[in-house]
């Protein structure tokens, strides 16, 4: 292994070594050419044994004819009634031929069924393996479809929401949350906020006030011109919404 | 109040009023009249009262202290209290005119004491208008009746009592 990952070429290195390689390979490449004669010598053989056996099949036809027939006789009948195929031979040898021949086939049938089955995870492991499970739902598969199909009421039902807060720590959970929302600079701000309305609310109220007491008062002593209310220093008014002499609105 | 050195800032108080709405912005400068002038008295006339029991509970405390077994509640006739709370409201109102401008009172009506240049007050005339206040306090009646808003210490002492919502 270390030499392969140290020299991933297929081929061997050149150099002091190569001479020692390549007999290995001359002698696997002689075995091969002899397996191949051999595989020859087989296939001319075989070759030979078919033409033989034509030769004897076209000469012996008509004695063939005469043992087949009742076998081809008897499956014509016993093929609709496979309960009693072992019935319908006429001749006692083939119903035993016919019975090992089921029980074989049963037999092989279930050595392969089995076979395969204990090949089955497996092959279905290294499938997975080969797939990306993740793209390949992703690009197939419609998962709205499959999501909308979801009954989410009955999931619900069957949660069981008194041993999920069994196990939950009310009191870390409770700090938790305190910590998380900074509850007294949210109590600080939301006081100080109305803290502020109502001090602001007071001010108008008082300014209305003085404003109402400062007109009666110059009613009643006949004063036509207004006061002169504006101090040394002062910017004066910077906003046309307060008058400074009529009637303020207070802030709802 | 947070200053910016990120400390309380105790020489003001903790109500903190942000900014001025447009409906008053008209009216900042302008003196004053009686119903704010005497709301903020008030105001201030409840701040000495309380200091006044606190001294008297401290009192209090310091005679139980030093012979508990002939301890009894000390009793003042009326000279005595109306002197102490004199005392005490001329320190209060010099002390808040010098420092920020305003008592308590004041600040929570929104008001502002200035003198003739539109300036705060300096120490003379913050402890001549104090004493003006102490011994004469029906003149901010006269408030009503001045075309200019005045009392009769802001005649005197050529001073002004204004809005001012800012800091």
């Amino acid at each position: 292994m270390q030499e392969n990952s140290e020299n991933p070429r297929p081929w061997p290195r050149q150099g002091p070594r190569a001479g020692q390689a390549r007999r290995p390979r001359a002698r696997a490449q002689q075995a091969a050419e002899g397996a191949l004669a051999a595989a020859d010598v087989a296939i001319g053989i075989g070759d030979g044994a078919v033409g033989f056996a034509r030769s004897v099949l076209r000469l012996g036809r008509p004695l063939l004819a005469s043992l087949t027939s009742p076998l081809t006789a008897a499956a014509r009948t016993a093929a609709p009634l496979a309960d009693r195929a072992g019935q319908a031979w006429p001749q006692p040898w083939l119903r035993q031929a016919a019975a090992r021949g089921r029980q074989d086939r049963e037999a092989l049938t279930s050595a392969v069924a089995g076979i395969a089955l204990a090949r089955v995870p497996g092959l279905t492991t290294a499938v997975l393996n080969q797939l990306d499970l993740t793209a390949v739902v992703a690009e197939r598969m419609d998962i709205n479809a499959v999501a909308a199909r979801i009954d989410v009421d009955a999931i619900a039902r069957r949660v069981d929401v008194i041993a999920i807060l069994d196990r939950t720590d009310p009191d870390a959970l409770t700090r938790y949350l305190v910590e998380e929302l900074d509850l007294p600079a949210i109590i600080q701000s939301s006081t100080g906020s109305i803290m502020s309305d109502a001090v602001h609310d007071v001010r108008m109220q008082s300014i209305s006030a003085d404003e109402r007491l400062s007109r009666a008062v110059d009613a009643m002593l006949l004063r036509r011109r207004p006061r002169r209310r504006a101090a040394p220093g002062a910017a004066g008014p910077t906003s046309a919404t307060g008058t400074g002499n009529g009637t303020v609105r207070v802030i709802p | 109040m947070r200053t910016a050195s990120g400390l309380s800032d105790r020489s003001q108080p903790s109500v903190h009023v942000a900014a001025v709405p447009p409906e008053a912005r008209g009216y900042q400068g302008q003196r004053a009249g009686l119903v704010s002038r005497v709301l903020a008295s008030a105001v201030d006339l409840v701040v000495v009262i309380g200091t006044v029991a606190v001294g008297y509970l401290a009192v209090s405390m310091v005679l139980f202290l030093w012979d508990p077994g002939h301890f009894h509640f000390p009793a003042p006739d009326r000279t005595w209290l109306l002197t102490a709370g004199g005392v005490v409201l001329f320190c209060y109102l010099s002390v808040s005119w010098l420092v920020n401008g305003r008592t308590w009172g004041d600040f929570l009506l929104g008001l502002r004491v200035v003198n003739y240049q539109g300036e705060p007050l300096r120490v003379a005339g913050a402890v001549a208008r104090s004493a003006l206040c102490v011994v004469f306090p029906i003149g901010i009646l006269w408030v009503a009746v001045s075309r200019a808003n005045r009392s009769v210490a802001d005649v005197v002492l050529r001073t002004s009592v204004v809005y001012a919502w800012g800091p």
